[in-house]
């Protein structure tokens, strides 16, 4: 993506463009409401009143950042058919949330809660859970936004055509999300997330029928050509890579609907109505996004065959530098792809970092550090440590400490280890506090000393489930283990939603 | 917790997907049947369309899916009467909840 024949000054005008969107709504938004910064419901969650147009497209912004462009476009290049598990798992997603959006949307709306680590507290009451989920939480959060900057470097200076340095870049647009963020919160981030949205669809939709164009106009060739040359992209896997298929559906369906962003997302919702609608438009959504990006890696096949490992993580504008050279309109979508690339980015890296601010205003700060202190001095703190977060990932991102470097890969697999505190921990009135923390601290260990250790999998099942299966035994046998009543403490709503729905 | 009510307006009981067991039995089906572990390794042929069938069928199963989930956020969740939520629930009504899920 670095020698992108359509960057320099339009790509520049493009960026400008969107920065300037961007900081419009943020003013606009601080302007309408002129409180939004004080509370911490109001700036976290926009007072919990996103409607259904715009909790659709944060969503949808949050959940599919550029690299599910730029990195999957190459992974179905290398994969060839076997990558439509890109397609399944985020489709899984779906099934992920159903397993306890419901009764967590009904128990936040009343208890009025703020971050994730606010379900732990009210459940399990106990400290020690309520922060080690915090850190794995704070974990996550902070490799996903360090992704987000690293890619956000690439596609800028992808589409700046290196005129402009790109570590400048990507300060300018840092500067730029910090400052919608912080003028207008959730609200800001999730109405830029609706721009931010429609350029990445309509984006993809053009670079494939640009892709396809190029390919002679029809799958059924791209299919063909890729028979007939590497017919082992066209062909059954092993059934390792089966079961890996299997364990990655899982674990992503599963982890990508525990993200603090995601979670906060279905507390902001204004209603039970808007919610699920929203959530149910989304399962649609990895057809005509994952799926087209799929497909564009496929045509890669035929349009740039025989590239290696490195080569082929530039396919997306190799791609993009053919179509642009199809016609006007086409170089100008193209330009307005690489726009929407970077908003996809800054779009998943506001909502993280505005997730990551909330846990330590709430959880870190206003819990531990100065109890009793008020919202708007911890929205203030949160702020501050959230603009320290960035500068020492972008540091990271441009030197990469190499011996430190496996680390920055876990995510998901400690991420996935707070999911039985939530669905368990839902359901079951008996789950106690203490198996909870023995169990998340069990299965962090374990999934992230396989990661550390480079073993990727067990029989092809992700090290992240290999952890969750040990946490969730943890949980379950901690618990029965313990005398009936000696558990933790009472939880009356959880009771009351349980027999209701019996 | 204020309860969900049917179309005449009379409280009915709460619908919640884990609740449901056929929700989870489909969706297991759907994943499982999604991944190739049932074909022979290695197979390419027959095409169905100028697709490796394999890989139509696991299309097939995803596409499945999302009707699947979606249908289920629509129709099997119906926990409370919105706006007598609590904190900040402002739309909707359980009546509309209803009737938008069906029976």
């Amino acid at each position: 993506m670095n020698d992108l024949t359509f960057g320099g000054a339009p790509g520049i005008a493009v960026l400008t463009a969107y920065a300037v969107i961007m900081l419009g709504i943020g003013f606009w938004v601080s302007r309408r409401r002129p409180g939004v910064r004080d509370g911490m419901k109001s700036y976290y969650l926009a007072g919990g009143h996103l409607g259904a147009v715009v909790l659709f497209f944060t969503l949808y912004a949050s959940q599919y950042s550029g690299n599910n462009v730029v990195g999957y476009a190459p992974a179905a290049y290398r994969s060839g058919f076997t990558w439509w598990q890109s397609v399944t798992f985020m489709t899984a997603i779906i099934g992920g949330y159903l397993l306890f959006a419901p009764r967590l949307y009904t128990v936040a709306k009343r208890e009025g809660f703020v971050t994730p680590t606010d379900w732990m507290r009210y459940r399990f009451g106990g400290a020690r859970s309520s922060l080690l989920a915090a850190v794995l939480m704070l974990w996550a959060l902070a490799n996903y936004l360090l992704e987000q900057l690293v890619a956000m470097g690439h596609g800028i200076a992808g589409l700046t055509g290196g005129t402009v340095p790109y570590q400048a870049a990507v300060i300018g647009f840092v500067v730029v999300m910090l400052a919608y963020s912080w003028m207008g919160g959730m609200r800001a981030v999730a109405f830029t997330d609706v721009m931010q949205g429609i350029a990445l669809l309509v984006g993809v939709t053009v670079l494939l029928a640009g892709g396809l164009w190029l390919a002679g106009g029809s799958l059924g060739g791209v299919v063909d050509h890729i028979i007939a040359t590497e017919p082992d992209k066209a062909a059954v896997p092993p059934v390792r890579d089966s079961v890996n298929w299997l364990s990655l559906v899982v674990m992503v369906g599963i982890g990508a609907a525990l993200y603090p962003h995601a979670v906060q997302r279905i507390y902001a919702a204004d209603s039970e109505r808007t919610l699920k609608r929203s959530l149910s438009r989304m399962a649609w959504m990895p057809l005509v996004t994952t799926g087209v990006v799929f497909a564009v890696g496929l045509i890669g096949i035929r349009l740039f065959p025989g590239l290696d490992d490195t080569g082929s993580e530039q396919l997306v504008g190799l791609i993009a530098n053919e179509v642009a050279g199809i016609n006007v309109f086409f170089y100008v979508m193209m330009i307005l792809l690489f726009g929407g690339v970077v908003a996809a980015i800054v779009s998943t890296a506001d909502s993280v970092l505005l997730s990551l601010s909330s846990i330590i205003s709430k959880d870190v700060y206003a819990r531990h550090i100065a109890p009793g202190a008020d919202e708007k001095k911890a929205v203030a703190v949160g702020k501050g440590v959230g603009v320290a977060a960035v500068a020492v990932l972008l540091v990271l991102a441009w030197n990469p400490p190499t011996l430190l470097v496996n680390i920055f890969v876990l995510k998901f697999e400690l991420l996935i280890q707070v999911a039985p505190a939530f669905i368990l921990g839902l359901y079951w009135k008996r789950l106690a506090e203490g198996p909870v923390f023995w169990g998340m601290a069990a299965g962090a260990a374990l999934a992230g000393g396989l990661v550390l250790a480079g073993v990727e999998d067990v029989y092809g099942v992700h090290g992240g489930l290999v952890g969750l299966a040990l946490n969730t035994l943890v949980c379950v046998v901690g618990t029965l283990m313990k005398r009936p009543g000696a558990g933790p403490v009472p939880v009356p709503e959880v009771r009351d939603a349980e027999r209701s729905a019996d | 917790m204020a309860g969900a009510h049917d179309d005449a307006g009379r409280p009915s009981a709460p619908r919640e997907p884990i609740r449901r067991p056929w929700v989870w039995i489909v969706t297991a089906v759907l994943l499982v049947g999604g991944v190739p572990w049932y074909w022979p390794p290695g197979t390419v042929h027959p095409l169905v369309l100028g697709v490796p069938l394999w890989a139509l069928v696991s299309m097939a199963f995803t596409v499945a899916l999302a009707a699947h989930l979606s249908h289920v956020c629509r129709t099997q969740w119906a926990m409370a009467d919105d706006g007598a939520d609590g904190a900040g629930g402002t739309g909707g009504t359980g009546g509309a909840d209803r009737a938008e899920g069906g029976a």
